[in-house]
């Protein structure tokens, strides 16, 4: 992303204090088809084309108890950290509403959330993830947020484990 | 029976868009079929699916081509004609065969009992008279082995027929006409831009009926994504059409929600499919908001009671300019004196002129007084987002 927007949201969301990071390990081999999330069943994951990325995923997971109930799931694996931080910011240029703000959950690297965590972003190393409702019953995604995160820092420790096929 | 029907072509001649049939396919996953019509293979109309440009066609004669086989080994010429119910009043207009009946044409079988692919003039055809739709074509096709003898029924074929504005702009395109061009128009998109643009015979005029098709899409089968914060839900970051028309067909899709971007990428999508030229692009940044009917909700206020947008994505036409016209799917605004208090009047932005402040267009009744200054053209955004 370039231009005007771009500066816009640089201001608005303070990029500048959170662009960049030092870090050397990156996770190879992101997949969403073995991901668990508490209490959720996976209907369907794609993969995607996303600029940039060297792998991305859109899921959807519904509640085994309510099918109004949908979670989105969007996991982009970038080559470094710093296009991680770099693709959060285009997915906050997303966002309509002026109400995301930087999240205090114990979340990622870094990590943005609605005020009532209905939608959640956030980056783990070299990944970017999003976690949005789909459904008509609206849930908080915090949650479903973290048990994502414990993936990925698995996947960073034991790359093979999650690389294998399911 | 001594003749059957073996196949029906209607774009053979992939070059050609003003006597035969456009290059389409059926979604991102399926092509289809040519001929289109193979006897034991096409059961249902949209089996055997078509689609003309009214702007090519118009005033001039379309031909169909079919290949027929004998039964009977002395048979070496006949005559064939399709007789179709174009003017039949007992049957909706929409229902019937914009084609109309093929003329009768003399066929000699060759020694394999085929005839060639033989060519037929649909010289009446009424495209370009009823405008856009998605209809039924079926023909009763018909046979005498001498000009002056009774005809005989022989066969009944049904065709899915595609009426466009004109030639689909992109994201779609004509060419390279291959599988593996996922851009060609798609039927699966035809079925329901033709349907909600019915009987329209201009851009402008197809694009208003769209707009309010995808806007009548809530709160049913989508609403506007106030839990979530007003985010893209399909046209990030390209359109999933697929997954657009699995939520239209009663699926999952890719949710309930949706936003602006969503609506501009919808609309200007479904809408070039039909020959339209339509933009997705942004204004803003950071602007207040007057009262208004987000998609889905009956309730005026600024969207989902916010202070105001990041931004805002319209279908825009031209350069996308404050000077060109607008078609905003995602809501409705005050049409009222006023637009920043009641009597609040729906006006649903089809056409409408984005403007300057002051003007009393798009501009004015979007955004609050104070902050009109902020929402300004970003043509710089002006895409058209390919489809998958």
């Amino acid at each position: 992303m370039q231009g005007p927007y771009r500066d816009f949201l640089v201001e608005r969301f303070g990029f500048r204090e959170w662009s960049s990071a030092e870090s050397k390990t990156v996770i190879s081999g992101v997949r969403l088809d073995t991901t668990e999330l508490r209490g959720l069943r996976q209907v369907r994951v794609d993969r995607v084309s996303v600029p940039g990325a060297r792998a991305a995923y859109q899921g959807m997971w519904e509640s085994a108890n309510n099918p109004e109930t949908l979670v989105r799931v969007d996991v982009i694996e970038l080559p470094t950290v710093n296009s991680a931080r770099e693709m959060v910011l285009s997915l906050l240029g997303e966002f309509q509403a002026p109400t995301l703000r930087r999240s205090e959950l114990p979340l990622g690297d870094i990590s943005f959330a609605t005020p009532d965590t209905t939608s959640v972003i956030f980056a783990r190393q070299n990944v970017a993830a999003m976690l949005r409702n789909a459904g008509r019953e609206v849930i908080p995604v915090g949650d479903f947020a973290r048990d994502l995160d414990n993936v990925l820092l698995r996947w960073k420790a034991e790359p093979q484990e999650f690389t294998r096929n399911p | 029976m001594d003749i059957s029907i073996d196949a029906v072509a209607f774009n053979y001649d992939p070059n050609s868009t003003n006597h035969d049939a456009l290059n389409i396919r059926r979604n991102a996953m399926e092509i289809v079929r040519l001929p289109e019509w193979q006897a034991g293979i096409a059961i249902r109309p949209e089996d055997s699916p078509a689609a003309y440009s009214l702007k090519d066609v118009a005033g001039k004669t379309i031909l169909v081509k079919a290949r027929f086989r004998r039964n009977v080994a002395s048979l070496a010429h006949a005559q064939i004609r399709a007789v179709a119910d174009t003017d039949d009043p007992d049957v909706p207009a929409e229902c019937r065969n914009p084609l109309g009946t093929l003329e009768a044409k003399d066929v000699s079988f060759q020694s394999t009992g085929f005839t060639a692919m033989e060519a037929f003039e649909a010289k009446h055809h009424r495209l370009d008279d009823w405008g856009v739709g998605v209809r039924t074509a079926t023909w009763r096709w018909e046979y005498r082995v001498h000009h002056s003898g009774p005809w005989h029924h022989f066969a009944t074929t049904r065709h899915r027929i595609y009426s466009l504005v004109s030639i689909p702009t992109d994201p779609w395109k004509q060419f390279p006409f291959n599988a593996g061009n996922a851009a060609l128009p798609w039927t699966d998109v035809l079925d329901y831009a033709c349907w909600w643009a019915l009987e329209a015979k201009t851009p402008d005029k197809a694009v208003g009926k769209i707009t309010k098709a995808v806007n009548d899409l809530g709160p049913i089968v989508v609403t506007y994504d106030c839990p979530g914060g007003g985010s893209t839900h399909y046209a990030w970051p390209t359109f999933n059409c697929t997954a657009f028309v699995d939520r239209l067909r009663g699926g999952i899709g890719n949710g309930y929600y949706l936003n602006c971007t969503d609506c501009a990428t919808i609309t200007s999508t479904f809408a070039n499919s039909l020959g339209c030229d339509l933009w997705q692009s942004r204004m803003g940044w950071s602007f207040g908001l007057n009262p208004m009917l987000g998609i889905g909700s009956n309730v005026w206020q600024p969207a989902c009671g916010w202070s105001g947008f990041s931004y805002h994505e319209v279908a825009w036409e031209g350069a996308c300019t404050q000077n060109e016209d607008v078609y905003d799917a995602c809501l409705q605004e005050n049409g009222g004196l006023d637009p920043t208090k009641a009597p609040y009047v729906p006006l649903l932005p089809i056409d409408f002129r984005f403007g300057n402040p002051g003007d009393n267009t798009y501009r004015d009744k979007l955004a609050t007084p104070p902050t009109r200054g902020n929402c300004n053209p970003q043509p710089g955004t002006r895409q058209r987002r390919a489809v998958s």
